[in-house]
């Protein structure tokens, strides 16, 4: 095997870590694992937690490359299974979050029982992989000292703890909050933010709120890591593990109606219709064979399914919690490999974060798709957000090669609707001035109108593929 | 007499809360951990014991009525 290029660069995102780093060479992904790794890395594979977790499908898979980089600081090379997207927890859903939660703390039980432990919490360190949550970072153990504390503790409450309790306890739009804080929701400004009731919840009691406490009146002293005073039992640490496991599996979602949870039902489409779009949507699928497709403006993923259903990577992005909860709990219960639901407020996406704006990437970054689907939401786009045509037309060709759109007249009740409380003063939004502002940037392959309505539905090719 | 009151419970207030770190607070997190773990430990081992003693004291009993009569 040919030694790999001399001047390896990290990926933008991978700096954090002393002991290797993310680079990429010739499109596929590769883990430099540094000398001062290399104990803890021989004791994975040498210990046999490697092959166990691999074989339960908690983390991802890699096989060492023969030769190394050039470079003085590289032990080894390994190249792990790639994931085809990235997705970052503040475009998770409830469910996936506490689902990548209990991954981890599955991970660290049986690591522990194999006299290691997980040195970082981080929520980042998960992908969704065929519909399965899994741990990406290798290099996230380190050899346990006996009776150590577990040093991943507070990142993991931060990371995963603080953003389920507020979600559940107070509003799921709360997970947003993950966007501002690159290192988890602070545990102090949790703590505040969170019901009074949840002080009554052991629980939540001391791993928020007295830890919070706790963390503020240490934050001017200096504690030794090696003092034997740090000092937890096998049982202790057993038993935190466990209990946050426990509680976790335990959290939930109110029961709560959004204004698109019973969407399907009051749609504009009589059954017949329906059928009729889905056949379209097979015949566009059919024609192209995209590799990866996005569904904006998924809702509960029926349309995404027609896709994910023939083996094509799909996305299924929505705005609402409830669809995506909806469409997640299908995902699992299923078993479906090809969807990923994810959130996505489309006129107010995440753009590039973290450190020098390169850490996490936005949608754009993240793309082209081979297809978008915008089925039901120009309408929304153009109405309800004041966006020209020309605009979303322009966005949209930057996110994707080929695009089947949906675009719904006036004369439609659905968008009678959205005009119903407010000025007519949309002249531009008809089916010629749409077609037109779409033809700067599409080339229009087919057009047709919905059977038993005056939707029409269209495949479009990005200009100069 | 209330300003010095108000000021002092005020003092006092935000000497409680603390100014920001300036180190990672990751040191509350490893005290908290090891009381927690600890309380959690305590009713792990009591759960554990438990279901030993009463087992080992439902084994007497039966022991007991199937015993020798004499």
């Amino acid at each position: 095997m040919e030694s790999l290029n001399k001047n390896v660069s990290a990926v933008s995102s991978s700096f954090r870590d002393k002991a290797g780093f993310v680079f990429m060479e010739k499109g596929e992904v590769y883990r430099q694992i540094n000398h001062v790794y290399k104990e803890n890395y021989n004791f994975l594979l040498s210990s046999g937690l490697y092959d166990r977790l691999v074989e339960k499908k908690l983390i991802i898979a890699h096989e060492e490359m023969v030769d190394t980089t050039k470079e003085r600081s590289c032990f080894k090379v390994i190249k792990p299974e790639k994931a085809p997207f990235i997705s970052y927890p503040y475009e998770w859903t409830f469910s996936q979050l506490k689902e990548a939660a209990l991954c981890l703390l599955k991970i660290q039980k049986i690591a522990f029982s194999f006299g290691m432990t997980l040195k970082d919490a981080s929520a980042y360190n998960f992908q969704f992989l065929k519909g399965k949550a899994i741990l990406i970072d290798s290099l996230s153990f380190e050899k346990y000292k006996k009776n150590s504390p577990w040093i991943a503790y507070r990142q993991f409450c931060q990371h995963f703890l603080a953003p389920l309790a507020l979600s559940s306890k107070l509003d799921v739009r709360f997970l947003q909050l993950s966007r501002l804080f690159i290192d988890g929701i602070p545990l102090d400004l949790a703590s505040k933010s969170l019901p009074i009731k949840t002080k009554f919840n052991f629980f939540l009691l001391s791993h928020i709120h007295l830890h919070s406490k706790m963390q503020s009146s240490y934050s001017q002293k200096n504690i030794n890591l090696n003092n034997k005073k740090n000092y937890i039992s096998k049982n202790s640490f057993l038993a935190l593990l466990y209990n946050l496991e426990k509680n976790i599996s335990k959290m939930k979602l109110k029961n709560f109606k959004s204004e698109w949870s019973d969407y399907y039902s009051f749609t504009n489409y009589t059954k017949d219709s329906y059928t009729f779009k889905k056949e379209i949507i097979n015949k566009f699928l059919k024609k192209v064979s995209p590799k990866t497709v996005w569904d904006l403006g998924s809702n509960n993923g029926e349309f995404a399914r027609l896709a994910s259903s023939q083996g094509i990577l799909t996305y299924a992005f929505d705005i609402d919690y409830n669809a995506l909860e909806k469409n997640y709990y299908r995902v699992a219960k299923e078993k479906e490999k090809n969807l990923l639901p994810l959130f996505l407020d489309l006129k107010n996406p995440s753009s590039n974060l973290g450190w020098a704006h390169i850490e996490r990437d936005s949608l754009e970054k993240r793309g082209p798709a081979d297809m978008i689907f915008a089925l039901a939401l120009v309408h929304h786009l153009a109405i309800s957000n004041n966006l020209p045509f020309k605009k979303i037309a322009e966005y949209f060709s930057k996110l994707g090669k080929y695009l089947v759109i949906e675009f719904i007249p006036k004369e439609d009740s659905k968008v009678k609707k959205l005009l119903s409380s407010r000025e007519d003063i949309f002249l531009e939004y008809k089916k010629e001035s749409f077609e037109k502002e779409f033809s700067n940037y599409f080339i229009i392959k087919e057009s047709l109108q919905i059977k038993d309505s005056k939707r029409f539905i269209y495949l479009m090719e990005i200009k100069n593929n | 007499m209330y300003k010095y009151f108000f000021s002092s419970v005020a003092f006092f207030v935000f000497l409680s809360q603390g100014v920001s770190a300036y180190i990672d607070p990751g040191t509350g997190s490893f005290v908290f951990q090891m009381i927690v773990g600890g309380v959690l430990g305590f009713f792990f081992v009591i759960k554990l014991y438990f279901r030993r003693i009463k087992s080992f004291i439902l084994k007497i009993f039966r022991k007991n009525k199937n015993g020798v009569t004499k």
